[in-house]
C-alpha cells in the first residue's frame, strides 16, 4: 500500500515540477531555519566540548551593592571569591576568572605581526570546571598560580598560526599586551558560541599587579565573574542569601544584591540577565515554542494553500477512487504520505543547507542570530564542530519538524477535499 | 474590470482562504518584526549635530609596568599632560589634519558622571534627568566635532578659551529647553539635587549649545557638560579632524604608521585608530543593535519569501484552472495586459483585505501592549519628541510600510504566473477542457 | 452585396517534434454581409482551425484573413484582441460560460474590454431579453439547462453588437428540441438584426436551413 503512494507520490512530483519545485523549496526554508534555531540551542544546552560539566555548572556574573548615597552594579570583587569558598558548602568547586572586553592584542614573535586574541585571566579550578582536551603540555599549577608566574595555554588553532605547529608551541613564549608568556599547554579549541570556556590563550589572573584590587572583605564589587560546580543548585542559592543577610545585618543601611544567583549554565547561556526576578522560565519557553510555531505556521499556510488548490484539481481523480470503494481513510492517508515524501525530500534539502551554511561561515549566522551570545571579538570566528552539528538529536528534531508540517499543511485542506460528495467530485 | 476583480474573489472564496490566513498572519508577523527596524533606522537617520565624516578617533595606551618598554619615571599626571600636549602639536603639524581634541571616553559612550536631578528650589520634583558628561573643553573637543553654540550665546571658540569653575555647566538647546522654559540664554543659575539626603549645589550655565546626538543610537540631544578636572578621567582618546575633501578610510590605511609615530611618547602606545562612523556602527553592534537588525531582516526575507513561494504556487495553479476563462475573455477581446491585470488585481484586493484585517489585529495588540521605543530604557532622561512616542503616527507608519512591503510581495509573487497566463493563446485555453 | 469575410489561400500547419499536419490547405473563402452559412465536414477536416481563424483566435501558416475590409496580417496581440471585440462575437459548443460569474456578469464579459462603453448592465439585459432569459439574469451557469446555458452565451456573443457571429456546433451538447429553439434564435439574429453568421455543425437539416453550405474534407474546401 505504502510502496504504492510512494510510487504515486514520485509520478506527481515528476509531473507537476512547478508545484513540486516550490512544495520543497518552501519546506526546505522551513526546515532549514527551525533546524539553524535547533543547533544553536543545542550548543548552547547540552554538554559539548569542553563543557562537559554543563548540568552541574552554575554562574555568578553580577552583584548590587547600596546604600543611601550610591549603587553600584558590577562583576565580582576578588575578595568575594574567598568569602564565595567559604560560605557556599554545597559547591564543590569554584573558580573566577576575569571577563576582559575589547580587543588583547598578541605581538608575532617576529614583532611585525599582530592580531587580537581571547585573553582568559583565570585559576586553576577553571580546567577542572571545563574538560579541556590538552594536545600538548598541561595547566598551569596551583604554584605558578600562587605565584604569579606568567604561564599560558593557548588554543590548537593559535599554536598552528605562531609555531606552525601544536607539538612546537609547548616551551616557547607568546607576547600579549607586551607581555611575556612562556606556553605550559595546548588545548583542542572549542566554540566561540560558548563564552565561558572558549579562549585563545588562558593565563593565571595573578600575573596582574591590581588583580586582588583593595582586597577588603566588605567590597563585592570587581571584575571576576564566578562559576562554580554544584548537584544541589537551591542549596548553593540558599547559602547566598545567607550571605546576603549577614552582610546586611552587621553593616546597617547597606544592602547587597545577588538576585537570583548563581544561575544555572542553561540560564545563563539563554542570556537572561540574572537581574530580572521576575523571570519566568515558563513564559520563556512558551515565547520561542510560538517563534517555533511562527516560523512553521507560515510554510504551513503556504502548503496548505497549494495542497488545496491541487486537491481541487485532482477532484476528478478522488471521485473516481470514490467510486471505486475507497474510503476517506485510506484516500487522507494516501494524501498525507504523498505529502509527507514532498516534505522528506524538502527536509533533507534544508537540512542540506542548514550544514553547507553553518560549515561555510557559522560566524556570519550567529552574529545574525545574535552576537549576545558570544564574547565578540574579531578574532573569534565561531566554528561549529561536527558533533554539534550532526547529533542524532538534530535530525530527530528536522524530522520531527518535517511530520508537524506535513500534519499542520496536508490534513485539514485534504479532509475539506474528502468532504466533498462523490457525485461534486466527478462532474 | 474591478467588479468582475470583485466577483471573481467573492466566488473563489473559499480556494483563496489558505491564503488569506496566510497573507495575515504574515502581516502580524511583518509588523512585530519590522517595527523596532523602522523605529531603530528612523532614529538613527535623525540628524548627529556634529559632522560624522572626516573625524577620527586615535585611542592611546599606556604601557603595563611589566612591559620593557615601560618608563617608570613617567608614570605621573604631569609627565601625561605634556606628553598629551606633545602628541597634539605633532598630530597637528600632519598634512591634511584640520584640528585635534582630547578626550578620554568616545563621544557615544556618554557616561552619566553625576546622577542629579535637577531644578529650582521651589520646583525640586523635576523627577527626569540629563545625560551629563565632562569634556576638558579647552582641548578643542567641541570645535573638532564641528558643534556650534546657539544663537545668543559664547561662541564655541570662547567656551574653548574661557576657565571653568567646578560648577560650570554647558547646555545643549532641549536641555536648556527642559530647565528653562522661559528663558534662554547663558549666566543662569540653576540647583542640581544629590541623591540621597538634601544636598544641593549651585550651577551656573556659562555656554549653550545647538543640539548633538552624541549617542548615535539614541534620539536624546539634551546634555550637560563638565570640565573634567572636576571629575578626574585620565585623557586618552584624541578625536581628529581630517581637511575638507578627504576620505577618512582611505586616510588612516595610508597613514596609520605616520599616525602612530606621532601620538606615540614614552609610555603611551597607539591602541587604535578609527574613524568615529565605524564607532558609532561598532556601538550599534555592542549594544546588539546590528545583530538585532540583522536577525529581524532576515526573518522578514524568510517569511516574506514564504509568502512569495506561496502566492506563485496557488496563483499558478489557480490560472491552470482558470484557463478555459482566460480563452473566453480573450477570445471577447480582452489585452494580455486585462489577464495580467485581473490576475494581479485580484490578488492585491485579497491582499489589501487581509492586510487589513491583519493590521486590526495587531491594533488590538498594541492597544494593550504599545507599540516599540528604542528609548524605553532611558526612560528617567528626558527624550526628544519624536513620532514614534505618537501611537496614532507611528502604527499608521509602520502599518503603511508593511502594507507596502505585502503588496510588493504579492505583486511579486503573482507577476509570473500572470504573464504567463497572459500569454497563453486563446485558441489553446479553449481547447483545455 | 459586399464581403465581409475575405480568405485568400489560407493554410495551417500545426508541427510537433515528430509530426506535421496540415490542418488547411489554400482555403479560399469569401463571406458576404448578412449571410447565413454553416460549414459541414468529418471530425478533424480542418472545421474548427477555420473557424479560430476566421475569429483571429489562431493565426493562418500562410494566407491573409481579412474581416470588414481590414486585414488581420501583421497586427499585433492589441490590435487583435480590439478588432475581435468590435466584430466578433462566439459561440461555443460547450457554452464556456465563466462558471464564477452570474449569467448577467457573463454577458457583460465583451463590454469589459470595450473602452468608454457605457450602460453594460443595460446593454447586456437587452441581450438577455434577446434570447429570452431575463427571468434568470442572476442565477449562476451551474444552474441553468444546457438550452438556457447556450442562450446566455448567444446574448454574451450580440451583447457587443459585432457584425459576425461565429458559432462552433452550437447544438452539438443539446437534445434535439433545445437544438430547434437555439436554431431558431441564430436565424432570427440573422434576419432580423443582418447580422452575419458562420456556423460549423455536423447536422445537415440545420445546415440545409442556412443561405449556403461549405464542404470540408481534409483540410480542403470541397463544393
Amino acid at each position: 500500500m505504502i510502496a504504492t503512494h510512494i510510487r504515486q507520490a514520485w509520478q506527481l512530483l515528476r509531473q507537476n515540477k512547478l508545484f513540486s519545485t516550490i512544495y520543497i523549496v518552501g519546506t526546505a526554508l522551513a526546515i532549514a531555519s527551525t533546524t539553524i534555531f535547533a543547533i544553536i540551542y543545542y550548543v548552547k544546552l547540552t554538554p559539548v566540548y569542553p563543557e562537559s560539566n554543563r548540568y552541574r555548572m552554575a554562574t555568578i556574573d553580577r552583584v548590587e551593592q547600596k546604600d543611601d548615597w550610591s549603587s553600584m552594579q558590577s562583576s565580582l570583587s576578588y575578595s568575594s571569591i574567598g568569602q564565595f569558598k567559604n560560605n557556599l558548602k554545597s559547591a564543590e568547586l569554584i573558580s573566577a576568572y576575569q571577563r576582559l572586553w575589547g580587543g588583547n592584542r598578541m605581538t608575532f614573535n617576529d614583532g611585525r605581526r599582530d592580531r587580537n586574541v581571547t585573553l582568559r585571566p583565570t585559576d586553576t579550578a577553571f580546567f577542572k570546571i571545563f574538560n579541556y582536551d590538552f594536545l600538548a603540555g598541561a595547566p598551569f599549577s596551583d604554584v605558578d598560580f600562587e605565584s604569579g608566574v606568567r604561564k599560558a595555554v593557548i588554543s590548537d588553532r593559535l599554536a598552528e598560526e605562531v609555531f606552525g605547529s601544536v607539538d612546537e608551541a609547548v616551551g616557547k613564549t607568546v607576547t600579549v599586551d607586551f607581555r611575556k608568556y612562556d606556553v605550559c599547554g595546548v588545548i583542542r579549541e572549542g566554540s566561540a558560541i560558548n563564552r565561558h570556556s572558549f579562549a585563545d590563550v588562558i593565563i593565571p589572573y595573578t600575573v596582574f599587579d591590581n588583580y586582588a584590587g583593595n582586597n577588603d572583605p566588605d567590597t563585592y564589587t570587581g571584575k571576576y565573574k564566578i562559576l562554580l560546580l554544584t548537584d544541589d543548585l537551591p542549596a548553593v542559592q540558599a547559602e547566598i542569601k545567607e550571605m546576603e543577610r549577614k552582610y546586611e545585618s552587621s553593616h546597617p543601611g547597606k544592602e547587597l544584591n545577588f538576585w537570583n544567583q548563581p544561575q544555572s549554565a542553561a540560564i545563563d547561556a539563554l542570556g537572561i540577565d540574572p537581574v530580572d526576578e521576575d523571570f519566568d522560565l515558563g513564559k520563556f519557553v512558551r515565547y520561542n515554542f510560538l517563534v517555533l510555531l511562527t516560523l512553521l505556521l507560515v510554510p504551513a499556510l503556504n502548503l496548505s494553500g497549494m495542497i488545496a488548490g491541487r486537491m481541487e484539481s485532482r477532484s476528478g481523480e478522488l471521485g473516481v477512487r470514490k467510486s471505486f470503494g475507497a474510503t476517506d481513510g485510506s484516500l487522507m492517508s494516501q494524501v498525507l504520505w504523498e505529502n509527507l515524501i514532498l516534505t522528506v525530500i524538502g527536509g533533507a534539502i534544508g537540512l542540506g543547507l542548514t550544514w553547507i551554511t553553518l560549515s561555510t561561515d557559522a560566524t556570519f549566522v550567529l552574529s545574525i542570530i545574535g552576537e549576545k551570545w558570544f564574547d565578540f571579538n574579531s578574532a573569534a570566528t565561531v566554528r561549529l564542530t561536527p558533533d554539534m552539528m550532526f547529533a542524532p538529536a538534530i535530525f530527530l528534531f528536522a524530522f520531527g519538524v518535517c511530520i508537524v508540517l506535513n500534519l499542520l499543511s496536508a490534513a485539514l485542506p485534504a479532509w475539506l477535499a474528502l468532504r466533498r460528495p462523490i457525485v461534486k467530485s466527478l462532474k | 474590470m474591478i467588479s468582475l476583480i470583485i466577483k471573481n474573489l467573492w466566488h473563489r472564496r473559499v480556494a483563496n482562504i489558505w491564503l488569506f490566513i496566510e497573507l495575515v498572519v504574515v502581516t502580524v508577523v511583518t509588523w512585530v518584526i519590522i517595527d523596532p527596524v523602522v523605529v531603530r533606522v528612523s532614529d538613527r537617520c535623525l540628524p548627529l549635530g556634529y559632522d560624522e565624516d572626516r573625524l577620527f578617533y586615535i585611542s592611546l595606551n599606556e604601557q603595563p609596568s611589566g612591559s620593557p618598554l615601560y618608563n617608570e619615571n613617567a608614570d605621573n599626571n604631569e609627565s601625561r599632560e605634556k606628553d598629551i600636549d606633545r602628541i597634539v602639536m605633532k598630530l597637528n603639524s600632519i598634512d591634511g589634519i584640520e584640528s585635534v581634541g582630547v578626550t578620554a571616553i568616545p563621544l557615544n559612550m556618554i557616561a552619566v558622571i553625576e546622577s542629579y536631578k535637577c531644578g529650582d528650589e521651589k520646583t525640586d520634583s523635576l523627577n527626569k534627568s540629563i545625560l551629563h558628561d565632562a569634556f576638558e573643553i579647552k582641548d578643542k573637543i567641541f570645535s573638532t566635532i564641528g558643534a556650534e553654540a546657539a544663537d545668543g550665546c559664547p561662541s564655541v571658540e570662547e567656551l574653548e578659551n574661557m576657565s571653568f569653575g567646578y560648577n560650570d555647566i554647558i547646555l545643549t538647546e532641549s536641555a536648556d529647553r527642559f530647565y528653562f522654559p522661559d528663558h534662554r540664554g547663558v549666566n543662569k543659575k540653576f540647583l542640581k539635587k544629590r541623591v540621597g539626603p538634601d544636598h544641593l549645589i549651585e550651577c551656573k550655565v556659562v555656554g549653550v549649545l545647538k543640539d548633538i546626538r552624541l549617542v548615535n543610537t539614541d534620539r536624546n540631544t539634551a546634555y550637560a557638560f563638565q570640565n573634567y578636572h572636576s571629575n578626574f578621567r585620565v585623557p586618552s582618546l584624541l578625536i581628529v579632524r581630517l581637511k575638507d575633501g578627504i576620505n577618512t578610510e582611505e586616510y588612516i590605511s595610508d597613514n596609520r604608521e605616520l599616525l602612530q609615530a606621532a601620538a606615540t611618547t614614552v609610555n603611551y602606545y597607539v591602541s587604535d585608530i578609527v574613524s568615529v562612523a565605524e564607532n558609532n556602527r561598532t556601538l550599534e553592534e555592542r549594544k546588539g543593535i546590528t545583530a538585532n537588525r540583522n536577525l529581524r531582516v532576515s526573518l522578514a526575507a524568510l517569511f516574506l519569501l514564504n509568502l512569495i513561494l506561496g502566492i506563485v504556487g496557488t496563483v499558478w495553479l489557480q490560472t491552470r484552472r482558470r484557463i478555459s476563462e482566460i480563452g473566453i475573455h480573450r477570445s471577447f477581446g480582452a489585452f494580455r495586459f486585462n489577464i495580467r491585470s485581473m490576475i494581479v488585481g485580484e490578488n492585491v484586493l485579497l491582499a489589501l483585505c487581509a492586510v487589513a484585517v491583519g493590521l486590526l489585529i495587531y491594533l488590538q495588540y498594541a492597544l494593550k501592549e504599545g507599540l516599540y521605543d528604542s528609548q524605553l530604557g532611558a526612560g528617567q532622561y528626558i527624550t526628544n519628541h519624536s513620532w514614534v512616542t505618537e501611537f496614532g503616527v507611528h502604527f499608521a507608519i509602520v502599518s503603511a510600510i508593511v502594507a507596502a512591503i505585502i503588496i510588493a510581495c504579492v505583486v511579486a509573487g503573482t507577476w509570473i504566473p500572470a504573464h504567463r497566463a497572459g500569454k497563453i493563446a486563446p485558441v489553446d485555453a479553449l481547447r483545455d477542457e | 452585396m459586399s464581403t465581409i469575410i475575405k480568405l485568400t489561400d489560407v493554410s495551417k500547419i500545426y508541427r510537433t517534434k515528430t509530426i506535421e499536419t496540415q490542418a488547411l490547405d489554400s482555403v479560399n473563402l469569401d463571406i458576404n454581409t448578412g449571410e447565413f452559412v454553416s460549414i459541414m465536414g468529418p471530425s478533424g477536416c480542418g472545421k474548427s482551425t477555420l473557424l479560430n481563424i476566421i475569429g483571429l483566435l489562431d493565426k493562418p501558416t500562410t494566407g491573409t484573413v481579412e474581416l470588414c475590409g481590414r486585414t488581420a496580417e501583421g497586427l499585433k496581440d492589441k490590435a487583435l484582441a480590439r478588432l475581435r471585440n468590435e466584430t466578433l462575437g462566439f459561440v461555443f459548443q460547450s457554452f464556456h460560460l465563466i462558471p464564477t460569474l452570474s449569467v448577467l456578469d457573463n454577458v457583460t464579459v465583451p463590454l469589459i474590454y470595450r473602452p468608454g462603453s457605457r450602460n453594460n448592465r443595460k446593454l447586456a439585459l437587452e441581450a438577455l431579453d434577446k434570447v429570452g432569459l431575463s427571468h434568470r439574469v442572476h442565477h449562476m451557469p451551474s444552474q441553468l439547462s444546457g438550452g438556457q446555458a447556450q442562450r446566455v452565451a448567444i446574448a454574451r456573443a450580440i451583447v457587443g453588437n459585432p457584425s459576425i457571429v461565429l458559432a462552433d456546433e452550437p447544438c452539438g451538447n443539446l437534445d434535439s428540441k433545445m437544438s430547434g429553439e437555439i436554431m431558431d434564435l441564430l436565424h432570427s439574429l440573422n434576419r432580423e438584426d443582418g447580422r452575419t453568421i458562420v456556423m460549423v455543425t455536423h447536422n445537415e437539416d440545420q445546415a440545409r436551413a442556412t443561405d449556403r453550405i461549405i464542404h470540408f474534407f481534409d483540410g480542403r474546401r470541397v463544393e
